[in-house]
């Protein structure tokens, strides 16, 4: 009797939980403001993804002021893309996930399989007051060699 | 005395023998073998403008050792008992770093005076016969890099005064003042074009100077009562609240209070019939006081709370009088000793008279060792920059070569543009040239109703001569707007706790410009009555026009530069070497083995056009360096003149994402 009551509370609790994760709204969780920082690369990057649609992006590669970059994202079941202000594409799209609700890791579907770690951090007043603008579509920092 | 006697009447006689002048006369004498002994150990060069009844002798250890224990006296009547000389003494009055003089040579000059009707080359031949007498050196006179043409400005008259202050201090007659923001006004010059200027406007949101910041002027006097210059003049704490006639500080200079005059060994003055305004109007332009209400604004004269960076003056001409090579010496060491982390000067040989860098060395060994002694790490003279930095005027000769000191890789050699962006007419240019500044071009607004001096630089002078403010022009002009970003981005480094070595200062300095060579191209420029064809400059006014904001920028630090993973990627390094990047010529790539570890680089990356090409394999990030030549296509040294080898470190992110912006995503 007691085993057939076991058995019974974790079909429950495991219906429930299955419940919850079909419920995570990815379109809102992915709204707010974001911090990377990788352990591979001498780098600090803060995004702010919009409710509007909008970016905005400030990154700190090696030394330097933050670097601002904006643009556009969107979000299509849980494939993130997004497009600089000069209407240069992502590098990527991005597959979302979460680890819970302040955590947010963005695998690149390109084939190279890199993974980056987001925290929900509010980006500081410094970063975006010394921030240098960038016209998103005239740095020419990489280009294949044709 | 017999001896004596004859000799002097040798000397008269050779004197009036000559029909060429002094300043013109090959080594000759009525002795070959004597004139084959001074051949070996000369180093004057005998067709420069030199100074009469002065000598400069580079004695051999022993005897040096001999004046340092038994004292000068007894080794004077030695060295000197068959010729008459008035004075003896060492060159250099002893240097602070005593470990770095001996090592030098310092120690071993020595100055000789004799009467000035004797020929120098008669009595040059005389002493070189001595064995302890290893090198003589005639005092060769340089001279200062502008025509000396000073217009008085009058206020009010101008167009350009009733325009929109660009400029956020309240000077009145920074509004004329297109050298640091330049908005295209056309009353100045037709031709005038925005933004050439020195990029300041921007940077000084981050600093306008720090008062730990000396830079020695070391020109003409800088009148340090100036209403627009007192606030910024360095001050010899202990001199000034010392007694008068004592050398309060112990320094070997008496009441040096601003810096010293090497002309008339004392006090800066400014009251000598036919004082130009030259070194005044030089300081102005690098810091005459910011915000105070009155006259003029400067690059790094501060925020208007005498925050700005000081000016230690080494007075080196006196009204139509020059030093010579021992004064420049003298002034260099000085500055070394006292504080001062820049010398700014506007002053130099004609590049006709040196054929290479080691002509230069040999001729005028003095000078050189100074600036070997004021560049040495041991002598910095600020936290921010682990050595000194020496900047020169190109010279106004219009000729492909710079004058010197300023060539040689040691130094930082500025050549003139006016308000169009345009090399100035008179604009020294091409080899051992690094970089270019506004000196002003006053031929080319000639056409505008008396308004062409406006196409000057207006600067602080002396009232007592030419006025308060007054338009000058000449790569004497450019050099002080280099000195005057470099004493800025000193400043913020120092805000900023950052530290460089003097190499990585410099090298900074010379890639934080903008690009002139696109305007330098098939066209001409007009030039009063005549045209100036611009090819002839293209790449080789140095590395690009100076700006304060990207150096301000690459101090604060230079962002990485991002390629992608598994692919041969281009990478423009402008970022890097400024944006005449495309236009250096590119010595090589250094890649230590960790990082080509790193990165997995799967051939040698190379550099051509500005442009870096790199095949990274390895998702990770390392630096390399890349080596370039700043000013022509060769480098200076040795038995050639020619740019300086510049040094950047380049972080490359090699990442398996890859947006053609450098964007993250």
């Amino acid at each position: 009797m007691k085993k057939s009551i076991f058995i019974l509370i974790a079909l429950l609790l495991m219906a429930t939980g299955c419940k919850k994760e079909k419920t995570v709204d990815y379109a809102k969780q992915v709204i707010g403001e974001w911090h990377c920082v990788p352990e591979t690369f001498d780098a600090d990057v803060y995004l702010a993804l919009d409710p509007d649609g909008t970016f905005a992006l400030y990154q700190q590669i090696g030394e330097g002021r933050h670097r601002h970059y904006s643009g556009e994202w969107e979000l299509d079941g849980i494939t993130l893309s997004g497009s600089y202000s000069g209407g240069e594409a992502w590098g990527s799209s991005y597959q979302v996930s979460f680890s819970g609700g302040n955590t947010m890791i963005l695998k690149a579907l390109n084939g190279s399989e890199e993974v980056m770690t987001y925290s929900r951090n509010t980006i500081p007043s410094e970063v975006m007051e010394g921030s240098v603008e960038m016209k998103s579509d005239a740095a020419i920092d990489c280009r294949p060699v044709l | 005395m017999k001896n004596k006697t004859f000799l002097t009447f040798t000397f008269a006689c050779l004197a009036a023998a000559s029909c060429i002048s002094e300043n013109e006369a090959p080594v000759v004498s009525q002795d070959p073998a004597r004139d084959e002994i001074l051949m070996t150990k000369l180093t004057g060069n005998p067709t420069a403008e030199h100074m009469k009844g002065n000598l400069l002798v580079f004695l051999d250890k022993e005897t040096t050792l001999r004046i340092e224990k038994e004292g000068i006296g007894t080794v004077t009547s030695e060295l000197f008992a068959e010729v008459e000389v008035s004075d003896f003494r060492p060159a250099l009055r002893s240097p602070k770093n005593r470990e770095l003089a001996r090592e030098l040579g310092l120690d071993r000059w020595f100055s000789v005076s004799f009467d000035e009707s004797i020929p120098v080359h008669a009595f040059a031949s005389e002493l070189a016969k001595r064995p302890e007498i290893c090198a003589l050196q005639f005092n060769s006179l340089p001279r200062l890099a502008s025509d000396l043409k000073a217009v008085p400005f009058s206020a009010g008259a101008s167009p350009c005064a009733a325009k929109e202050k660009s400029i956020p201090f309240d000077d009145p007659y920074n509004g004329d003042q297109w050298n640091l923001v330049n908005i295209g006004d056309k009353s100045i010059a037709k031709t005038a074009r925005e933004g050439a200027d020195v990029g300041v406007k921007d940077a000084w949101t981050l600093t306008a100077g720090s008062p730990d910041v000396v830079v020695a002027v070391c020109d003409a006097p800088v009148k340090y009562t100036h209403p627009d210059l007192a606030g910024s003049m360095w001050v010899n704490e202990a001199e000034k609240n010392g007694t008068t006639g004592v050398d309060d500080d112990d320094n070997g200079y008496v009441d040096d209070i601003h810096g010293y005059n090497f002309i008339s060994d004392g006090a800066i003055r400014w009251d000598v019939e036919g004082e130009s305004g030259h070194g005044t109007h030089v300081a102005g332009i690098i810091a005459a006081v910011n915000g105070n209400g009155i006259g003029i604004s400067s690059i790094a004269g501060g925020s208007g709370k005498g925050d700005g960076v000081r000016i230690m003056n080494c007075q080196l001409f006196e009204g139509p009088n020059g030093g010579g090579d021992k004064e420049m010496a003298d002034a260099l060491i000085y500055a070394a000793d006292n504080g001062a982390c820049i010398a700014q000067c506007s002053y130099g040989y004609p590049a006709y008279i040196f054929s290479s860098d080691d002509n230069y060395i040999s001729t005028l060994p003095l000078e050189y060792r100074a600036l070997k002694y004021f560049t040495d790490p041991s002598n910095s003279n600020h936290p921010s920059i682990g050595s000194n930095l020496v900047v020169y005027a190109a010279g106004n000769e219009a000729t492909s070569n710079s004058d010197y000191p300023g060539a040689l890789p040691v130094c930082v050699s500025v050549t003139a543009l006016g308000p169009d962006f345009l090399p100035a007419g008179y604009t020294n240019y091409g080899r051992g040239c690094n970089i270019a500044a506004p000196g002003g071009d006053f031929m080319i607004g000639d056409d505008l109703d008396g308004y062409y001096n406006k196409c000057m630089i207006l600067s602080t002078s002396i009232s007592e001569t030419v006025g308060d403010y007054v338009w000058m022009e000449g790569s004497s002009q450019a050099c002080p707007h280099v000195s005057g970003v470099a004493a800025l981005g000193i400043s913020y480094a120092g805000k900023l706790g950052k530290k460089f070595t003097g190499d990585q200062f410099r090298d900074i300095l010379l890639t934080s410009v903008n690009d002139i060579n696109h305007l330098l191209t098939d066209g001409i420029k007009p030039y009063g009555e005549y045209t100036i064809g611009l090819k002839i400059y293209h790449n080789r006014m140095g590395t690009g026009a100076i700006d304060a904001w990207k150096l301000l920028m690459q101090i604060e630090g230079t962002p990485s530069v991002m390629v992608k993973t598994g692919q041969m990627c281009s990478a423009d390094i402008s970022e890097y070497f400024g944006e005449s990047a495309k236009d250096l010529t590119y010595l090589g790539i250094d890649v230590r083995t960790e990082a080509k570890k790193a990165l997995g680089l799967a051939a040698a990356p190379t550099v051509e056009g500005g442009i870096l090409k790199i095949y990274c394999t390895k998702n990770a990030s390392a630096k390399i360096t890349v080596s370039a030549i700043a000013g022509g296509s060769h480098l200076g040294g040795g038995d050639k003149i020619g740019g300086t080898e510049i040094k950047r470190e380049i972080s490359i992110v090699s990442r398996g994402v890859h947006s053609s912006n450098g964007g993250w995503l």
